[in-house]
Order: structure tokens, then C-alpha cells, then sequence
């Protein structure tokens, strides 16, 4: 594959588009953002606590997150506060909303979308959570236990719902669900408990990864909170083992259920039929905390920013040969190159980025930094979000290399349940470590050419690809297949027997 | 292989694409729908490659090298459901009831 290189390649440490220094001022001034306080002010549900906010969230700047200019957008950073005074002075008091509808129509028409990586639409999963525990028409609740017997399809009332907050954060690349948690864990309960005042939740969790300072912070957090009275609904902290799959949605069920963080088979939503049977929310602590927002400065504020079909902002980690390497909010839409240039910009020639993780997906670095984060602008690249990371891959480093690094990696992680998986993870990785190897320099004479392996790799990712419990062979396979259309040429170079890093661009 | 059905193409009685008594609480084995068109499910930590869906749909799936089952459309290896189309359903009714590792299940279309 070809790719034609319009943009001119990052100069080390400068982006292209703007100097490295112009970010955090411009993120100071924040002319162009609707900040929370300033917001809550038009709000016209006069939600409790909008008056409290002017001025101080402006001020308000965490040493290493800042926003993008001309794309500013600090909201849950910006709301960053240690404990509940702090909290309540910024944010006011919880804006209960009462069970049910308020709140489910205000996020609905808020656009909020899941910010773990899936990006389901959060109030379909909170509606379908509301309707399991109550279906209507449902004469005999509670008569047959979920998920035990012939199922129609059909949710069955699965008594009381349960909320979960999901921080175990697997991937090994991420830090916005720490960064979030550690610096506003308030905000991120406050939104556990409009969710489970929204769905009639008997008991919440949060599950963050263990021996974190997010996992003291929000134990803390949690502590004062029950001191003060402040919830309704009860929340427990349970840790999550620092495994890549401990935070998939099932496995964060069987975690707290007591088993292994194990993705398990389910052919029904949680949300239906979760934690003992009954209907579970586990949604990413980033989503928690724009639905806390939401419930307070309302969905026409949500949108303000962001674009018309995905609105708001997200939390990006961007990570690799940055400058500054660290957790950024901007608003969905923004350049890449932006958001590279918002944690002090590459510090080498890029080769290439990788959007989502290591389960993502592989980016020309020439043509990268006009992308705009998010879905519409990723899909032409087979991209998505994912989870809010963006990794940078410097020139002289080779994609394939790396490629195979990950993939090895994943294919370690996988839980050992399912057999396409348990198979077919561990051949893929020996087949990309082949297409990384250099023919003559890594290869035997008689041994399997890198070109070889490559059609390999393609072949055996198509065969791991939506065979299991949970997504991770897509998502392994996903990240070969992106890495076969991005390293193309690289491929061919290993095939000649020489490694072009990934540079093959300029 | 051993014990694999040899009359395959006799449809079970009844319903040729469900449930014959019309309460879906009555469904046995992997459940399904009364009517209309279906997707098959497979519960993955429980396959253990013994192959019988596959010798029991062999229109719909096959299986990869190590016998663990295989949609045969190209469109669907990468989706989590096979479609069934209607006449096809008491077939995959059969292969839901006749694994011996209870990893199949019908589910409505949609």
C-alpha cells in the first residue's frame, strides 16, 4: 500500500502546526471553551451548585494536564478536587434527579458514550438495566433465577441492579482512569450514584487496579463520603489484578463475584443479566464522571464542544516518543497532531502512531496529524478511539518489531478459556515475530521469508478474529491487520533483507 | 468420529425452526425462538472442538485446523453470530441439542 505524504514529517520537538510552548497558555485563556461554571449559570434546570463554579474552575489547572489550543476543553480535569469540601465548593451538592427518567432522557440527549473503549451509548445500557430490574408487565419477578434455564432472548426481572465503576485500567499504556480517579474520585462517585439512583441500584463497586494511588484516593474518597452522609446508595472498593482482560466488562463481573478476572461467555447484556443474575452497569470511571457533569450542567452544555455527532471531550493518554508523556483532555475531533503537540510534541520523527491501545491501530505518521480524534474521522482508517490513547512511534524504530512486541504480549494475556484464541494468539505471535524478523540477518536459510509470514500473520488473524468470549483476539487482530497495511513496505524491506524503521514515509 | 447422527436431514418433529408447545419457558437445551429467522451462539469457553455442529450444518460452518467450529460465509468470520437462514432452523436446532458440550445456543435475529 502506497500512501501519499502531504503533511511534511514532525520536525523533533516542534509540531508543525504550533510551537510547543502555545498550548498551555492558550489552554489558560480558554476563550473558546464553555467552562462547567460558566455554563451552569445558563443552565436552565437551575441545577444546585451552578453558582459555585464561576472563576474557580478557570483558575483551576492540574500541573500535567492541559488542554489544546484552540481546542481547550478542561471539564472533569478541570473539576479536579482532593476531597468532599473541595469537591462540593466546585461542584455543589449531588443533583439527585429521582429514579428513572430525568436522567436517562438528560444523557440520552447528551449523546454520552462509553469512554472504556466501546463507546456503547451510555444511556442504553442504563435503560436496558432499568427495564431488566422492573420489565414491564413482568407479573412474577424474581420466579426464575436469570440465565439458568431456555432463554428466549427476552429480559427477565433480575432483581436489583447493580452499578459498577470500572477503573482496572488492563492496558498497560493507559493512565486516564488513575489520572481521573486520583485527581477528582468525587466526581467519578458521584456519578456512581446518579447512575444507581437512575436504575434503582441496590449496591455499587468500584473496581480499580490494586496497589494504585487511584485505589487509595478513592478508598478515601469513599470513606468521607460515608462520614458526611453524602450517598445513598452503598459503595464498596474492590481491587483489580493487573492483568490486560481484568477490566472487560465480564471479567470485572466474575472479579466481583469472587472468581478469576476472566472474561466470561454470556449471551446477554450484563445489563440484563450480571453480577448473581441480576442487571449490572460496569461502565468506564471516565463515563461515571461526564454523567455526573451531565446531571448537573445539563446536555445542551455537554455539547457545546466536541462535535455534532460525538459531543463532549475525552481523556487521552498520549504516550511514547512525546516530550511530555501524560493524560490530555480535548474535545472529540481533534487533530492528532494537536493533541501530540498538547503534551510537548514528538521529540524525534515519528514513523507512525497508534490510536487505541495496544489493541489498536497503526497510523502513517505523515498523514496522522491532520486526523481528527474520533470515530467518523478514524473510521476511514479502520480506527477507533478505543479507550482514549495515542502512542507515538518514532521514526527510527521498527513498526513490525514493535507489532510483534505487543502482540506477544497479548497473546500471553489471553485467559486461556477459549480454543481459537488459546491456539491461535500464541501461532500469530510467532507469525508477526517472523514478518519482523530480517531475511538473511533473523531468518534461516531455509526458514519462512518475513513476506511469507506476513501472508501467514493475515491469514491467522482472520481466524482468531470474533471467535471467542470476550473481544480480545479481534482486537489482536485488528492491530495485525493494521500493522500489515501501514508497514507495507517495511515487509518488503525485511523480505530484501534490510529494516527501514518505520520512516519508509520520507 | 464416533456417534455422529447419520439421518441428519430428517427434520425433528414439530415446528421445523422452534418450539413446538408455543412457551418459550418450555425451550430446552440452548433456548430459541419460536419464530423466525435465528443466529447461533457459540459459548467459546465451553467448545472443545468435538465437531458435531459442524457435521450437523455443514452449510453454515465448517472447522479450522484445530476443529473448533467455523462460519463458512467469509462475511461472518469476523461477527460473533451465524445467521440461520430459515430453512436451515431445525437443522441448527439439532446441532444446538446434540453438543456434547452444551455450547450452542439459538438466539432471535436482531
Amino acid at each position: 500500500m502506497t500512501v501519499e505524504h502531504t503533511v511534511e514529517p514532525w520536525p523533533a520537538g516542534v509540531h508543525p502546526v504550533r510551537g510547543v510552548g502555545d498550548a498551555p497558555s492558550v489552554a489558560g485563556t480558554a476563550g473558546t471553551t464553555n467552562p462547567p461554571g460558566t455554563a451552569g449559570t445558563t443552565n436552565p434546570l437551575g441545577m444546585p451548585g451552578a453558582a459555585d463554579l464561576p472563576g474557580t474552575v478557570r483558575a483551576m489547572n492540574l500541573p500535567d494536564t492541559v488542554g489544546v489550543g484552540g481546542h481547550a476543553a478542561q471539564r472533569l480535569l478541570a473539576l479536579a478536587a482532593p476531597d468532599l469540601l473541595g469537591h462540593h465548593r466546585r461542584c455543589g451538592p449531588l443533583p439527585w434527579r429521582g429514579p428513572g427518567g430525568p436522567l436517562l432522557r438528560e444523557i440520552h440527549d447528551a449523546g454520552l458514550t462509553g469512554r472504556g473503549g466501546a463507546a456503547f451509548p451510555t444511556w442504553q445500557k442504563l435503560a436496558a438495566a432499568a427495564q431488566a430490574a422492573c420489565p414491564p408487565g413482568a407479573d412474577r419477578p424474581g420466579r426464575r433465577r436469570a440465565g439458568t434455564g431456555g432463554g428466549t432472548g427476552r429480559p427477565r426481572a433480575g432483581g436489583t441492579p447493580v452499578v459498577v465503576a470500572n477503573a482496572a485500567e488492563g492496558e498497560p499504556e493507559s493512565a486516564k482512569d488513575a489520572t481521573l480517579l486520583a485527581a477528582a474520585p468525587h466526581l467519578v462517585l458521584d456519578g456512581v450514584q446518579l447512575a444507581a439512583e437512575a436504575v434503582g441500584a441496590g449496591e455499587a463497586f468500584v473496581y480499580v487496579k490494586a496497589g494504585s494511588a487511584a485505589a487509595v484516593a478513592v478508598r478515601q474518597a469513599v470513606a468521607e463520603r460515608r462520614a458526611a452522609g453524602w450517598d445513598r446508595c452503598g459503595i464498596e472498593v474492590r481491587e483489580a489484578p493487573a492483568t490486560f482482560l481484568a477490566g472487560e466488562a465480564s471479567a470485572v463481573v466474575a472479579a466481583l463475584d469472587g472468581a478469576a478476572a476472566r472474561p466470561r461467555a454470556h449471551w446477554r447484556p450484563l445489563a440484563d443479566t450480571g453480577l448473581h443474575g441480576r442487571p449490572t452497569l460496569v461502565h468506564n470511571v471516565e463515563t461515571l464522571a461526564h454523567l455526573a457533569t451531565i446531571a448537573r450542567w445539563g446536555a445542551a452544555w455537554f455539547r457545546s464542544v466536541g462535535t455534532a455527532d460525538e459531543p463532549g471531550t475525552l481523556l487521552v493518554t498520549v504516550t511514547g516518543a512525546v516530550a511530555a508523556p501524560g493524560v490530555v483532555e480535548v474535545p472529540y475531533g481533534t487533530p492528532l497532531g494537536d493533541l501530540v503537540g498538547s503534551r510537548g510534541g514528538a521529540v524525534e520523527p515519528v514513523g507512525a502512531l497508534r490510536i487505541g491501545g495496544f489493541a489498536g491501530t497503526w497510523l502513517p505518521g505523515g498523514v496522522a496529524p491532520a486526523v481528527p480524534m474520533s470515530r467518523e474521522g478514524l473510521a476511514s482508517w479502520g480506527a477507533t478511539p478505543g479507550p482514549g490513547i495515542v502512542s507515538v512511534l518514532p521514526a527510527r524504530a521498527c513498526g513490525l518489531a514493535e507489532t510483534a512486541r505487543i502482540v506477544g504480549y497479548l497473546a500471553a494475556q489471553n485467559a486461556g478459556q477459549c480454543g481459537p484464541c488459546v491456539s491461535g494468539l500464541p501461532q500469530l505471535a510467532r507469525s508477526v515475530a517472523g514478518m519482523a524478523g530480517v531475511a538473511g540477518r533473523d531468518t534461516a536459510p531455509d526458514g519462512e521469508n518475513p513476506a511469507q509470514a506476513a501472508s501467514r500473520s493475515l491469514r491467522l488473524a482472520a481466524l482468531v478474529a470474533g471467535r471467542g468470549a470476550c473481544h480480545h483476539p479481534d482486537g489482536v487482530a485488528r492491530l495485525v491487520h493494521s500493522a500489515l497495511r501501514t508497514f507495507a513496505a517495511d515487509i518488503r524491506a525485511h523480505a530484501q533483507g534490510h529494516c527501514l524503521g518505520s520512516a519508509h514515509l520520507t | 468420529m464416533p456417534g455422529i447422527p447419520q439421518r441428519r436431514r430428517t427434520a425433528p418433529a414439530g415446528a421445523p425452526n422452534g418450539d413446538p408447545t408455543g412457551d418459550p419457558d418450555s425451550t430446552a437445551g440452548g433456548g430459541g425462538p419460536a419464530v423466525g429467522p435465528a443466529r447461533l451462539w457459540i459459548d467459546w469457553t465451553a467448545c472443545d472442538a468435538r465437531g458435531w455442529c459442524a457435521e450437523l450444518l455443514p452449510e453454515l460452518l465448517t472447522r479450522d485446523p484445530d476443529g473448533y467450529p467455523l462460519a463458512r460465509a467469509p462475511g461472518v468470520r469476523t461477527t460473533r453470530h451465524v445467521t440461520i437462514p430459515l430453512r436451515l432452523a431445525g437443522h441448527a436446532r439439532r446441532a444446538v441439542d446434540a453438543c456434547p458440550r452444551l455450547a450452542l445456543r439459538l438466539l432471535p435475529d436482531g
